[in-house]
């Protein structure tokens, strides 16, 4: 199913989503081998999307309002292609999305939504001195304790995610509720 | 069966009533039920929409990041719609996300395109889940319909509870409108009986209301008072009735006494001649029965040579309505044919048809015998006196002849006494052959046949002033005539009467030339031809003697002849069906009248009644 979806060049969200199922598999498997990476990030490149649907961006988190949507890599790119594949041709709201790669924090209104690396440092200092308006995204527990917005984390061989109202809140971002039921949990 | 059509109008109207009431009822309970169950199914539906709606929107999340735990808490909360079976989260692929049942063993089918379905007992919603108007899933939602059958049989329940109550007030209701309206019904019902009954139209019945029955009651009773008079009127027209056949009856039978004790044989017939009444001198002359006689029944006694005749006068009367006069034989029971005069007369409706023939038959055998007899002798006679007549001729005319040469030679031989001899002998001779000339004459009359032409009277009565032209200078008489009609007689045998009459009235005159007038006028079914004059007259008392053979009134030498003219003409027109007469006054000229009838059949009738 996979091939036939990469044949077609783009994997829509569903069929990501349907990947998901023979992800949890891999993930059962042995240790995550290159490929078997590659179907976790698949499925983290689609949650990535998702989370843009439901969460309200300020009209000041863009540059203009013919500004694309960018969602922006910091550090070590783990997504390969799997990210602008599932990217390609979507919107949010009007504004196209694009992916961007950025090895240092970014401009004001350069990104609004930033996926922070593992093997990016400092990022309290990153993350502080972020403009409001942009959503982080980290992987692993903590990095929704030292304040970032949303973590990836693995449970019961499944991808999911924390989720930091607080951190939002000072993002001036504004979450659907929705967002924060199918959250892992919610921090304070 | 029960046939209610039959039924009493009090058992009618409380079946009516009750029918109807419960109809009304079962029909309302049955629409009420049926709109509630639109209206409920269809509150139904936008209820379970909104709630599938909702339930949708709180899955786009767990859809999103591929939740089922968040998904199937959602459609946890369904428990609280207690007739919601089951309801399933699918993947845009059709994959089962999250899943709820009330009960276990549930198994859920793929998802369904359409929005609603009902299906064995459940309503199913389906509702697509849509994300940012991409679609990410389904939401089926099954829901158990037995809370309407639920609802169905309550309402069910409250309207045969209803009906049962609504029937307990409807029925005494229905019993107290049949004491309304079917009293005065079976009131009216029980007037009509007794009086058919009875015959009583003297009963009334008992009015009730003022409504439509009441009117009823007011007709029947008007109905009864007209029925009464006219009964009472037509026992009195009955009454008379009787009395009228009655006295019919004591008419007819006076009637039949009548017939049946005439000496005559009486019948009656039919318009159409058959016979349908003979009285007992029929039975008793033929011997045979009334059903051998009736109808044609006469035919087998009628003599075979007068049959012919008998029934073409009888079918003429038939055709005509003329009396009937036949004469005929008819055969009595020894087989001896006798004859009898048949007369008939028809009698008619206030239309003028005829609707029965009545006749009598009367013997007349002897009568007629004796006729035949004396007809027989007469022609004897006749040939007699024409035979001597013709035979005299020869020796008379000797007789003239000899004694005229004698006269002439023997004048010188003679003395005084046998010239006067001689002339005596002349005379006698010369007289003797004038009258057997006239006898011949009127024989020759008696005998000749019957012209079946026709004359112009004028014609004949010119031939005869002709023949008489010298008597009239010598007499200087004048005739005069009017226009004279064409007669149904011989010429010459006219030609005869004319002059016959108008010679006596040359030779009966006065002293004053002879003034002679001949007309004729129609007279019934004939001519009436007179000739009058103004000669000298006849006396009363000869009237009828003038017309014998050899009568003469005159025996002076004044007025010659034999007295055999008259004789003549009364043969002539007696012959042709007429009669002749004289109206005279002495001194005052006569008159002298005859007939000629118009046409055959009068003729016919004539002759034959002459000669019976």
């Amino acid at each position: 199913m996979a091939m036939q979806s990469q044949r077609r060049g783009r994997l829509s969200v569903p069929r990501l989503l349907a990947l998901c199922i023979s992800a949890y598999v891999g993930l059962l498997g042995s240790p995550a081998s290159a490929a078997e990476g590659n179907l976790e990030y698949q499925v983290k490149a689609a949650f990535l999307l998702n989370f843009t649907k439901f969460i309200e961006w300020p009209p000041n988190a863009f540059a203009n309002s013919s500004s694309p949507f960018a969602i922006c890599i910091l550090g070590n790119d783990p997504f390969g292609r799997a990210l602008d594949d599932v990217v390609a041709g979507e919107a949010v709201g009007d504004r196209r999305l694009i992916v961007r790669r950025i090895d240092e924090a970014p401009a004001p209104q350069a990104c609004q939504v930033v996926f922070i690396a593992a093997n990016v440092k400092d990022l309290a200092k990153i993350m502080g001195g972020l403009a409001p308006g942009v959503l982080t995204v980290g992987e692993g527990d903590s990095f929704v304790r030292e304040g970032g917005i949303i973590g990836f984390v693995i449970d019961n061989r499944r991808v999911r995610f924390d989720i930091s109202p607080p951190a939002a809140e000072r993002a001036t971002l504004k979450l659907s509720s929705k967002l924060l039921s199918v959250a892992r949990s919610v921090g304070k | 069966m029960f046939n209610f059509r039959d039924r009493p109008i009090r058992q009618k109207l409380v079946i009516t009533t009750m029918v109807t009431t419960i109809t009304a009822l079962l029909l309302a309970g049955l629409g009420f039920i049926l709109a509630d169950s639109i209206l409920y199914l269809s509150y139904l539906e936008r209820d379970l929409s909104t709630l599938a709606q909702i339930v949708a929107d709180n899955s786009t999340a767990a859809l999103a990041f591929d939740d089922p735990a968040s998904a199937t808490q959602t459609l946890g909360a369904l428990r609280a719609r207690t007739h919601v079976d089951a309801a399933c989260v699918y993947r845009a692929d059709g994959t089962i996300l999250a899943q709820y049942w009330r009960a276990g063993g549930f198994r859920f089918p793929p998802p369904e395109a359409q929005d609603l379905v009902r299906r064995g007992g459940e309503l199913i919603v389906s509702r697509p889940i849509i994300l940012k108007g991409r679609r990410t899933g389904t939401l089926m939602m099954f829901y158990n319909l037995g809370e309407l059958a639920e609802r169905i049989r309550l309402y069910g329940t409250t309207v045969v509870g209803v009906l049962l109550v609504v029937g307990l007030f409807a029925f005494p209701l229905s019993w107290r409108l049949r004491t309304v309206i079917a009293t005065p019904i079976s009131r009216l019902v029980s007037a009509s009986t007794s009086v058919a009954e009875t015959g009583n139209y003297g009963i009334r019945a008992q009015k009730l209301s003022g409504d439509e029955l009441g009117v009823l009651v007011d007709r029947f009773n008007e109905m009864l008072a007209g029925i009464q008079s006219r009964d009472t009127d037509l026992k009195k027209a009955l009454a008379e009735r009787e009395a009228a056949l009655r006295a019919a009856e004591e008419e007819h039978q006076r009637f039949h006494f009548m017939a049946e004790s005439m000496p005559q044989k009486i019948f009656a017939a039919g318009p159409g001649g058959e016979s349908i009444y003979l009285n007992r001198q029929w039975i008793e002359f033929t011997g045979l029965s009334f059903g051998q006689l009736k109808h044609w029944g006469w035919e087998q006694i009628i003599h075979p040579d007068d049959l012919e005749e008998g029934l073409r006068v009888w079918r003429h009367s038939i055709e005509t309505g003329e009396p009937l006069q036949l004469t005929s034989r008819f055969r009595r029971a020894d087989g001896v044919y006798r004859w009898h005069l048949n007369r008939a007369r028809a009698m008619r409706n206030a239309d003028g048809e005829i609707t029965l023939w009545i006749g009598s038959s009367t013997e007349i055998h002897e009568q007629k015998e004796k006729e035949e007899e004396l007809r027989r002798a007469n022609e004897d006679l006749q040939q007699f006196a024409y035979s001597a007549s013709h035979d005299l001729q020869e020796p008379i005319r000797n007789v003239a002849v000899y004694s005229e040469i004698m006269a002439r030679r023997y004048r010188d031989k003679l003395d005084g006494d046998g010239l006067l001899y001689l002339s005596f002998l002349e005379e006698g001779g010369r007289r003797l052959a004038r009258l057997i000339n006239d006898l011949l004459a009127y024989t020759r009359a008696s005998r000749a046949e019957l012209s079946e032409t026709t004359v112009d009277a004028s014609v004949a009565l010119r031939n005869a002033l002709a023949s008489l032209s010298e008597a009239m200078r010598e007499t200087d008489a004048k005739v005069t005539y009017d226009p004279l009609p064409e007669v149904h007689m011989g010429e010459a045998h006219l030609q005869q009467v004319f002059q016959n009459l108008i010679g006596n009235a040359l030779k009966y005159r006065n002293n004053a030339s002879p003034r002679i007038h001949v007309s004729a006028a129609k007279r019934g079914a004939a001519w009436c031809f007179s000739v009058k004059d103004n000669g000298i007259g006849i006396e009363p008392k000869y009237k009828e003697k003038i017309f014998g053979v050899f009568k003469r009134l005159h025996h002076d030498q004044r007025y010659s002849g034999t007295g055999i003219g008259l004789a003549i003409c009364q043969r002539v027109v007696e012959r042709y069906g007429g009669r002749i007469w004289v109206e005279s006054e002495p001194g005052e000229g006569s008159t002298f009248s005859f007939t000629v009838p118009h046409d055959e059949s009068a003729r016919r009738a004539k002759v034959q009644s002459v000669a019976s």
